[in-house]
């Protein structure tokens, strides 16, 4: 089994059962490649490096996901749904593990959780402010560490990136 | 008579690459935060003579803040963003 992420940002003047619908869509792409989702995560808003379609700030999903047969098929079909979509800005999926049962992928899950990696950048930014949430925010950081180590003991890493219209 | 050019610059920093001193320290798109520090303040990346780190770790590296570009967690130059 092939482990995928794929990362999608919306505007965040996006209807919530919009997205709810595209999602849907793509899960069912998925089931069709005989694959499953094993996480879902929206990871919220945040400011963007760069303007994207007259954008600052961007609300961010990601789906992980495992996936056998198909596989020619399953990426381009996911991605035609992101790009008919006029909510969908930019989307990115990428291969992390080339060789994995699903019950590993949901271990991995469980273990590591997968926070928001931006838990970081509010910890640094809310450190000022308040000192209250300070625990939270700290965990998910170590979760994020967690996670991003165990991905990056594969070999391969494959992406495709199409550019945003 | 060609001048004899030594190898080593004078600019070169010494520093060890600190992906090799620690194999826990990961490199991630998602974490721009860990990221910035190979950048300049420009957005441009830092080639590995000022870095220190190892040409493996580099070449990954370069990968992730590439993608984490993509994913506008990281910007392409910072000229290009309006105040």
């Amino acid at each position: 089994m092939r482990r995928y992420e794929s990362i999608f940002i919306t505007t965040t003047g996006a209807q919530e059962d919009a997205i709810t619908a595209l999602v849907d869509k793509v899960k069912g792409q998925i089931a069709r490649s005989d694959g499953e989702v094993i996480d879902f995560q929206k990871w919220g808003d945040r400011q963007l490096a760069y303007e994207i379609r007259r954008q600052r700030r961007g609300r961010y999903y990601r789906i992980d996901f495992v996936a056998e047969t198909n596989l020619a098929e399953l990426v381009p079909k996911m991605e035609e749904i992101y790009r008919y979509s006029e909510d969908v800005i930019r989307w990115m999926t990428v291969r992390t593990h080339i060789d994995t049962t699903l019950e590993e992928a949901k271990k991995d899950v469980e273990e590591n959780g997968g926070k928001s990696p931006f838990a970081k950048a509010e910890e640094t930014e809310k450190k000022p402010e308040t000192a209250a949430a300070e625990s939270k925010p700290a965990e998910a950081k170590a979760e994020v560490k967690e996670e991003a180590k165990a991905e990056t003991k594969d070999e391969e890493k494959k992406e495709s990136e199409p550019a945003s219209a | 008579m060609r001048k004899h050019i030594p190898k080593v610059s004078i600019f070169e920093s010494n520093r060890s690459c600190p992906f090799k001193a620690d194999p826990n320290r990961v490199i991630d798109y998602r974490d721009p935060e860990t990221l910035k520090y190979f950048k300049t303040d420009r957005g441009k990346i830092l080639p590995g003579r000022i870095t220190g780190v190892s040409a493996k770790y580099r070449r990954k590296l370069k990968k992730e803040i590439k993608r984490s570009r993509h994913l506008a967690l990281m910007p392409f130059s910072t000229s290009s963003l309006a105040e």
